[in-house]
């Protein structure tokens, strides 16, 4: 305790006699350090809970006070002139909004048998606050397969002067997107694609590793290749997400 | 010396280990600033009193509803050149499609530059036109490297935008086109280029103000 008080801290390890006398203070600091950084890894983050109203059931004012935050929050996305996305498990789909007009839609085909881990995705998307929206942190391309093949865009870009990376689409093959505190959408297609970058898969496969013992959730689309390539263009970092849970 | 080690830099080097591992979980990235503009929503609450909860509650249905397009609207996915003629729950018409190129064009005379995408956003149809002449720009001599015309009729080709046009935004068009092997690759300067049967299906069924979503 006297090294802490000192006024002169340049002087404080040079005194060992001092030092090991605190040597259980720095302990116990790098104990509680590491036990709040552990703490926070993988946690749904917690925040202010809406306090339902029990009271009336007629009226059901926890479902109305749901459907009237889904409404607000949609309101607010649709006041942009930004794309976003609505994991709808209500109607079981996936949608892509503009305006609050569906442009791109896609059935949430989820197994029987992995309802599980939608529960788990749904419980998790939510935190603790009930949360309806989340941003996309990140997507991943595993593997994909040229639309269409470099020698013919070659002509193609001659006639109008286009560059070929420009008119080239990337048809995924297998692709992920994710919005951090686990939450993983993994979309799957039946077409045999060409691995992409092997060292960031394996980063990215790596850091899901790492991640699964604090808890994930996945869920896993199949989905039609022409579609998936919509999905993996228009998803970018930062695509606003919402979640429309079972009314 | 070896006692500083073990209790000075071991746990200071586990400790940023610990830190950076876990930034590689979590990707190192946090949503919660960006979260900040809808924490908000989450604690909108209806009014305690039950009747002025569900006007309340009536009201956000309402503006809501207003929101969506009530009658069929065309959608253009620059993604995957595709063009639909659809409502919020069924699709009418689908078509394969060309869009804009994303290549850039300097006129190396002048300076001017034109990048050659198509506009995203919401847009109406503001007008319908039957066999419609293409007035060339000037970027399509200085991209031929042809000098510009200084007689408009020369600007004039009747053949390019195919049978119909529907126009949206600032003179921008659905049409048809001559080079209908090219339908679904990024090609064009801005413009949807469709099918000829499938225009014709489109131009049927859409009217001035149908609304155009372009993603």
């Amino acid at each position: 305790m006297i090294g802490l008080q000192s006024e002169h801290p340049s002087t404080f390890f040079n005194s060992p006699q001092v030092f090991f006398k605190t040597r259980w203070l720095f302990l116990l600091l790098y104990s509680l350090l590491f036990c709040a950084t552990l703490s926070t890894c993988g946690k749904k983050e917690s925040e202010q809970t809406i306090a339902p109203d029990q009271s009336d059931k007629k009226w059901d004012r926890q479902r109305a006070e749901l459907e009237y935050g889904l409404i607000q929050a949609e309101l607010k996305l649709a006041l942009s002139e930004e794309l976003y996305m609505v994991l709808d498990f209500e109607r079981k789909e996936l949608r892509l909004k503009l305006k609050g007009a569906t442009v791109w839609n896609y059935p949430l085909n989820i197994a029987e048998a992995d309802s599980q881990e939608l529960r788990e995705f749904i419980q998790r998307f939510q935190g603790d606050g009930g949360r309806w929206v989340r941003f996309l942190s990140e997507k991943h391309l595993f593997a994909s397969q040229e639309k269409t093949p470099d020698s013919i865009l070659a002509i193609v870009s001659e006639v109008v002067k286009a560059d070929v990376e420009l008119l080239q689409r990337d048809v995924p093959s297998r692709f992920q997107l994710l919005w951090g505190y686990g939450l993983i959408l993994e979309v799957r297609t039946d077409i045999k694609g060409i691995p992409k970058s092997r060292l960031k898969s394996t980063i990215v496969e790596v850091r899901e590793a790492l991640r699964r013992p604090f808890g994930e959730a996945r869920i896993i689309l199949k989905m039609d290749p022409g579609d998936a390539l919509t999905l993996y263009r228009a998803a970018h970092p930062g695509l606003p997400t919402l979640l429309y849970p079972h009314l | 010396m070896k006692r500083r080690f073990w209790y000075i830099i071991v746990p200071s080097v586990l400790l940023v280990g610990f830190v950076v591992v876990r930034m590689m979980i979590t990707g190192g990235k946090s949503s919660l600033n960006q979260m900040g503009m809808f924490s908000d929503s989450l604690l909108v609450q209806l009014p305690e009193d039950k009747e002025l909860a569900q006007k309340e509650l009536e009201r956000a249905r309402k503006a809501f509803a207003k929101i969506k397009p009530s009658k069929p609207y065309i959608v253009i996915d620059t993604h995957a050149n595709t063009i639909f003629l659809r409502t919020e729950d069924s699709i009418l018409i689908k078509a394969t499609c060309s869009t804009g190129s994303g290549g850039e064009l300097i006129d190396s005379v002048t300076g001017r530059r034109w990048v050659f995408n198509t506009p995203r956003g919401v847009f109406k149809v503001t007008n319908k036109l039957t066999d419609p002449w293409w007035r060339k720009p000037d970027w399509a001599f200085i991209e031929d490297n042809e000098s510009i015309p200084t007689d408009p009729s020369q600007r004039l080709d009747p053949e390019m935008l195919g049978e119909y046009a529907l126009g949206f935004g600032n003179d921008y068009y659905i049409h048809g086109t001559i080079y209908e092997r090219l339908l679904g690759v990024s090609v064009t300067h801005g413009c949807v280029r469709v099918g000829s049967e499938e225009l014709k299906k489109l131009y049927d069924r859409v009217t001035i103000g149908t609304p155009v979503y372009i993603f």
